[in-house]
Formats: structure tokens, C-alpha cells, sequence
């Protein structure tokens, strides 16, 4: 999937996202850094078509995404945030289930082998009868991860998947994420875990103040050519 | 410190005890309850009638009240503004007005003349808003991120409510449901305005004809806590067991 944007702004009270220009054509995994506030989360809602934005266009496959063609785009991604956004009412398994059955018109059967198939690979086969507040923040986490790939996504869109979580079970779910893009799953994410990032990532972008300072390879982050950049390297701590 | 507590809640028990007994020593000298008891069976037919009446009218509130609820959150701002201007009116206007407004306007207006389904009608405009007020706190319970979860993979609006709302609002509507079912019991009090012979209104004629009005209202207002105050208990109760 070909994913664009052209001189894509956003405001809220103030400028959040200012002027980007982004071209993630033929990256698996483009890791999205920057520091708090710097408009992180709401260039994922832009990219995802959670938000459209107030100028500028965003160019999937060389169509532009508007409201007629917005589903058709959604159906094609999936999506993580910082919190798990499982259905509290519903299992781990009927979580996926309900999306599969009702949704993607999947028969009962076939829907629920997918989905537990999908909780296999993220080992959570022991834990799929169980409501998202009976299990760890981890299994929460990577529950939410397997509703995303549920729907076979191209990209796979994570806002900070880890940010609530300690280092214990964000190295677990981190370690899956991993797994997954070994199978071929692409993924855009935000994160603020530097060396999940050097591992991980094929693209890096660096954002400060809504606008996108550096960008590219792994490389920039052993060679920043900003003070920007090599300042937050240095806050972070790794 | 715990038997500490205990004995608090106990003395304040006494406390009610003790002004109850000197409030009804104070206005009387002997209390005489047989009249209550030779008519057993008109009070017993008026607690019946008044029990009945505050079902049908929880069942039908809870059904109109739920309807006003799926007009308030409609993105139909015609069907919203309908609902709205419901609520504020029957929430505007007390219980007593509004069974007049119902007996004497409304009835005669549509035609409707018997006075149960008068009683009935009334009770159901008073309280469907209140019910509505449940539905909506219960709607607003649910995490917003669960909305965008919805609008990313397209639920249409059945779906919506099906599969992930509804589901959801049964467990907090609950305690709110049983608070408005103890309200449409005090409720039906005033049904004896329009001589509807249920508790309160039987037990007015037969403190009438004796005499013994505080006997008749003492054993009157025992009868609606003793109904309500254990839905209320529940309630609580209810209320405090978490949701999912
Ligand atoms: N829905 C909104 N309404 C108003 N302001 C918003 C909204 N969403 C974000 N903002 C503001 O936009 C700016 C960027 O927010 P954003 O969430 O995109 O930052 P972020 O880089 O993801 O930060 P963090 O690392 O803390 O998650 C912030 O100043 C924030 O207060
Ligand atoms: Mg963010």
C-alpha cells in the first residue's frame, strides 16, 4: 500500500500538525519519535483516517482519501493505541469474533478459528475466555494486536502499544510485534522505546513542534543533524 | 474500633426509635388499629392495586423512557429537539398538576375516560423522563475510545447498540431503574386524587369513617417503607458491584 501526505496540516486551539509532506512507500516498519505534545498521535489519526485534515491531502495508492472511500481504506489497516481499546463486556476471543462474524460476514465457525488461531500466535490461547479486566495489561495489549491483524491489514497502525505497560511485559509484547513483522505484517508506530526502534525499524521519523525535522534510515539516529534531535536522543537516556 | 462502629449505628437506631415512640405518645393516648384490621381485605386490595399500578407504569416509563433515550442520542436533531422539549416539559411539572393536566385535558381530548388508565398514563409520561435520565447516565458510562473502536471498523448504528451498548448499559441501569420503581410506588399516592382506590386512598376512607387518622396514616407510611427502603438498599448494593 501506497500511503502520501501532501502538505497535511492540523489544528486544534493551536497548530498541531504543521505543513508535512510523508511518503511511506516501501517501508515495513516506519517508527514515529519525537517528545510529548509533539503531534505524534494526531499524524496517526491523520494517517488512519481517525481525523481528516484542515489542508493538505493524504493519498492512498494514488487516490485521495475522502469520506466515500475512507471504509474501504480502513478496511485495509489496522489499528493499536496506548490503551487497549478491547470491548470490556466481551472475551479476548469474542472480541475478535464479534469484528470477524458481524462485521467481515465470516461464518461462526471459520471466524472462530481465525481469531483463535490469531490469539495462538500471540500466546494467549490459555487467556482467550477471559474479559480484557481479568488479564495482565500485556495480554490486553497483544489481544488488541490480534483484533487489529484480524481483519489481514496491510499496515498495521500503533500508537506508544507500551506506554502503560513496565519493561517486563512491554518486552513481551514488543517480542510479538517482532514475530509478526518476521510473518510480513507492516506497521507504522509511535513509541518512545529507542532501542526497539534501532531493532525494530527501517524508517524513522522525528517530529518536534508539529513539523518533521529529520527523517530516514536507523543511521539518523547514530548521526542526527539537528541539535533538535540529538538533544531528545540524549533526554531519552539510550 | 469496629464494635465501636456498631455501637454508633445502633444508638442511631435507637434515636428513631425513641422519636417515634414520643411523637406518637405526644398526639395520642391509645391507639386503636382493629378498624385497620376488621377491613383487612380493603387494605389488602389497595396494597394489590397499588403494587399493580406501579408495575404496569415501571414497565411502560421504562419502555417510553428508553424511546425518549434513543431520540436524545439520535444525530436526527428533529427526533433529538422532541425529545428534549418531552423532557423538560413532564420534568417541569409536578406529579399532582400532571394527573389533572391528564384527567382533564388529555383524557378528554383523546377520549379516554376510565380513570385506571388515566392513573396509568399519568404516571407513565411522569416518570419515562427520569427513566431516560438512567439510560442516558448508563450510555455515558461507556469509554469513548469504545466509539472510534466502532467507527473504525464501520458498525452500523443497530450493531452499535446490539453487540456493544446495550450490552453494557444493562449492569449500570439497574440501581437507577429500582430508585425509579420505589419513586412511581410513593408516586401513586396521588392517584387517590382522582379516587383511585389504592393504598393510600383506602386507607384515607377508612380513617375517615373511624376517625383514626393517625393510626391510619402511622400503618400507612410503615407500608411504603417497608416497600421501599429494602429497593433502595438494593440499589445501592447494586450499584457498587463493578461493571465488567
Ligand atoms: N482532540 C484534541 N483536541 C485539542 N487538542 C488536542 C487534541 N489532540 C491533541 N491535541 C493537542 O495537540 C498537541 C499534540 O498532541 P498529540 O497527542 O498528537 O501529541 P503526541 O506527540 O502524541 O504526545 P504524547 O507523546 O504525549 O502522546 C498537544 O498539544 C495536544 O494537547
Ligand atoms: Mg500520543
Amino acid at each position: 500500500m501506497k500511503i502520501y501526505l501532501k502538505e497535511v496540516s492540523k489544528s486544534y486551539d493551536k497548530k498541531v500538525i504543521d505543513n508535512i509532506d510523508l511518503n511511506l512507500e516501501g517501508y515495513d516498519a516506519v517508527a514515529i519519535i519525537g517528545k510529548s505534545g509533539c503531534g505524534k498521535s494526531t499524524l496517526l489519526r491523520l494517517m488512519t483516517g481517525i481525523e481528516m485534515p484542515d489542508k493538505g491531502r493524504i493519498i492512498v495508492n494514488d487516490k485521495e482519501l475522502n469520506k466515500s472511500n475512507l471504509i474501504e481504506y480502513q478496511d485495509n489497516i489496522g489499528i493499536v493505541f496506548q490503551k487497549h481499546n478491547l470491548f470490556p463486556h466481551l472475551t479476548l476471543l469474542q472480541n475478535i469474533t464479534l469484528i470477524l462474524e458481524k462485521i467481515k460476514k465470516l461464518p461462526k465457525k471459520e471466524a472462530k478459528e481465525k481469531a483463535i488461531n490469531l490469539l495462538d500466535n500471540l500466546h494467549l490461547k490459555d487467556q482467550m475466555n477471559k474479559r480484557p479486566r481479568f488479564v495482565s495489561g500485556g495480554q490486553a495489549q497483544r489481544a488488541s494486536i490480534a483484533r487489529a491483524l484480524a481483519t489481514d491489514p496491510e499496515v498495521v497502525f500503533m500508537d506508544e502499544p507500551t506506554a502503560a505497560l513496565d519493561p517486563i511485559l512491554t518486552k513481551e509484547v514488543l517480542d510479538s510485534v517482532i514475530g509478526l513483522r518476521n510473518l510480513g505484517t507492516k506497521f507504522v508506530f509511535v513509541t518512545h522505546e529507542i532501542y526497539f526502534v534501532r531493532k525494530f525499524a527501517d524508517y524513522i521519523i522525528f517530529m518536534d513542534e508539529g513539523k518533521i525535522v529529520e527523517q530516514g534510515t536507523p543511521n539518523i539516529l547514530d548521526n542526527p543533524q539537528t541539535k533538535r534531535l540529538q538533544l531528545f536522543l540524549e533526554n531519552e537516556g539510550r | 474500633m469496629k464494635k465501636f462502629k456498631l455501637v454508633q449505628i445502633v444508638l442511631a437506631f435507637l434515636l428513631y426509635i425513641f422519636l417515634f415512640v414520643f411523637i406518637i405518645n405526644e398526639v395520642a393516648d391509645v391507639l386503636d388499629f382493629t378498624f385497620l384490621i376488621e377491613n383487612k381485605s380493603m387494605l389488602i386490595n389497595g396494597a394489590m392495586l397499588t403494587i399493580g399500578m406501579s408495575i404496569a407504569s415501571f414497565i411502560s416509563s421504562t419502555i417510553v423512557g428508553f424511546i425518549i433515550f434513543l431520540m436524545t442520542e439520535s444525530k436526527i436533531v428533529f427526533l433529538k429537539t422532541i425529545a428534549n422539549i418531552y423532557k423538560e416539559i413532564i420534568m417541569g411539572t409536578p406529579l399532582l398538576v400532571l394527573v389533572f393536566v391528564v384527567v382533564y385535558i388529555i383524557g378528554v381530548a383523546i377520549g379516554i375516560r376510565n380513570k385506571m388508565m388515566l392513573g396509568f398514563l399519568s404516571l407513565t409520561f411522569y416518570m419515562s423522563p427520569y427513566m431516560t435520565n438512567v439510560f442516558e447516565g448508563a450510555y455515558k458510562s461507556i469509554d469513548s475510545s469504545q466509539f472510534m473502536v466502532m467507527d473504525f471498523y464501520g458498525f452500523n448504528l443497530y450493531q452499535r447498540y446490539r453487540y456493544i451498548i446495550l450490552p453494557q448499559m444493562i449492569r449500570p441501569i439497574i440501581p437507577g431503574l429500582i430508585n425509579n420503581l420505589s419513586g412511581i410506588i410513593k408516586g401513586t399516592s396521588i392517584l387517590s386524587t382522582i379516587a383511585i382506590s389504592e393504598i393510600f386512598y383506602a386507607t384515607s376512607i377508612l380513617s375517615n369513617k373511624s376517625y383514626r387518622y393517625i393510626e391510619g396514616y402511622f400503618v400507612l407510611w410503615m407500608v411504603y417503607l417497608i416497600i421501599t427502603i429494602p429497593l433502595s438498599r438494593l440499589a445501592k448494593y447494586l450499584s457498587r458491584q463493578e461493571n465488567y
